[in-house]
């Protein structure tokens, strides 16, 4: 029969690696403690260990995480944009069963929420809050773009443009609170399948997320999409209805940060893809650019 | 010796509060450690949680990192391993966990070896991948299982249906190779550490 340090030292490389149970490793470092000997082999397979993460296939960080990441970790008060991202993480939970990245703008700062909304049927609450999400992430963007402001030591020409984008963030914050501020408890409502948006091909990294709501106001599609590739000159972001070869322009969009949204009211018309498009500028009534964004709308109700 | 007095010196600030330490930790190691926790939870957001996750720890607790240890790296790649590992663990009981014996990854090549620790990076990630890559195919699955999908020896033993004996035998020899091949290449130092939390 083994003697416990015979038998423990056979943990040694198993404890370094990480293979052990938690009342394994327990009884290993109480060893530990009284074995110098396995201490030093410990020591020893450590530095082995050191490296196994250097073996790692390079690979490029998603564009804007350093500013995500840092502001967040700078800057740990939440805002309402974060909570926008929780509730609508939350929304992908329910809707989407695949592995759909668990947060659709900056990762949560602290503690991940698991709780899924159980209640698409409830109709009224989840309209609510997924129009109260879309605005709550629009002042967001509004608050962020003040600040900036603020602060910019930048060129006259570059605060205008802040001003101009922070004004049409106003105006898209305007017109979508509409829908919210007509909704009174008992109104008929409904929240279609928030539905992800995938990149067309291997070299986009953009990500995004459509939904419909339906109220007395009408039919209105949510879009949202984040890691968008920077525009140039007069470029915009397009979204498109599309039903077989019929293309409908579903309203334009810019992004800051590479996260863009758009709210966009609608009547149905069995449209089976929503996409989004990459266009030269924001006055085409036809697709002209890039397709980057995607996906089937089979089953909605549009 | 200097790179460890930088280090220390860097945290020190970090202690501090002092921000720009902290995005210059950040510039230094992003890619790095981005690559490895990516290497672990195979998926671009969750990689990201993580690396936030590891300087949210970092700026809240720096003071934790003893210089006399080891190399700051050593103690980054230990909690991210640690925070990686915890979101697995956590995404696999959300989702009907079924063992990653075929992995497909998308992979964006790096485009920007520019600077001398990223070309020394790359050199020792080869090497350390040639390293890897000489093990039996069972010891690789075996020490995959345990190091980058934070399986215990036990789990190991019932997803692939071998003796307990075979995955601590195997894990055994593997890294004694690693030791003997990395050793080679006068990699390792005789210095000890202690074990890096957060």
């Amino acid at each position: 029969m083994k003697d416990k340090h015979t038998t423990m030292s056979e943990l040694v490389e198993l404890y370094v690696l990480g293979g052990l149970s938690v009342s394994e490793i327990e009884d290993f470092e109480e060893h530990l403690t009284q074995c110098p000997e396995c201490l030093e082999q410990v020591e020893q397979m450590r530095q082995v260990m050191d490296f196994l993460p250097m073996a790692s296939e390079p690979i490029t960080p998603p564009v804007g995480m350093k500013n995500r990441i840092l502001g967040n970790v700078l800057n740990p008060e939440k805002t309402e944009a974060e909570a926008v991202h929780h509730s609508i993480d939350d929304q992908i939970d329910q809707t989407d069963q695949t592995d759909y990245p668990a947060n659709s703008g900056t990762p949560r700062s602290r503690t991940r929420h698991y709780g899924r909304w159980r209640a698409v049927s409830a109709g009224l609450a989840a309209a609510v809050i997924a129009i109260g999400v879309y605005t709550a992430g629009l002042r967001g963007e509004i608050k962020e773009l003040k600040e900036q402001t603020a602060i910019a030591e930048e060129t006259e020409q570059q605060l205008q443009a802040s001003k101009a984008e922070t004004a049409r963030l106003q105006d898209q914050l305007a017109s979508a609170l509409k829908p919210s501020q007509g909704l009174k408890l008992g109104e008929a409502v409904k929240l279609g399948e928030a539905v992800k948006l995938d990149p067309v091909s291997q070299d986009i990294v953009a990500q995004g997320l459509a939904t419909i709501v339906i109220d007395s106001q009408g039919t209105h599609l949510v879009v949202q999409a984040e890691k968008l590739p920077e525009l140039q000159d007069n470029e915009a972001f397009q979204v498109w209805l599309i039903k077989g070869e019929e293309k409908k322009n579903a309203g334009t969009f810019l992004a800051r940060d590479g996260i863009g949204a758009l709210y966009y009211t609608f009547e149905p018309g069995n449209y089976d893809t929503v996409a989004i498009t990459v266009e030269p500028d924001a006055y085409g009534e036809q697709p002209r650019g890039k397709l980057i964004l995607a996906a089937p709308m089979e089953g909605s109700s549009i | 010796m200097n790179e460890l007095i930088a280090e220390r010196q860097l945290m020190l600030r970090i202690i501090e509060k002092d921000a720009a330490a902290l995005e210059q930790l950040y510039d230094q190691y992003e890619r790095v450690i981005y690559a490895f926790a990516f290497r672990i939870v195979q998926d671009t957001m969750t990689a990201e949680e993580v690396v936030q996750e590891l300087f949210l720890r970092i700026w809240n607790h720096a003071e934790r990192y003893d210089g006399q240890q080891g190399k700051l790296m050593t103690w980054m790649f230990a909690i991210t391993r640690n925070i990686a590992i915890d979101m697995l663990r956590r995404k696999s009981s959300r989702h009907a966990a079924s063992p990653v014996t075929n992995e497909v990854i998308h992979l964006i090549p790096d485009e920007h070896i520019s600077t001398e620790q990223e070309v020394e990076n790359r050199w020792l990630g080869e090497k350390v991948s040639e390293a890897l890559a000489e093990l039996s195919e069972e010891q690789q699955i075996v020490v995959s299982s345990i190091y980058y999908q934070g399986m215990t020896q036990h789990e190991v033993s019932d997803a692939f249906k071998i003796p307990l004996g075979t995955v601590k035998s195997r894990v055994r020899l593997a890294m004694k190779q690693l030791q003997k091949r990395l050793g080679q290449l006068d990699l390792l130092r005789d210095t000890a550490r202690k074990e890096e939390t957060i």
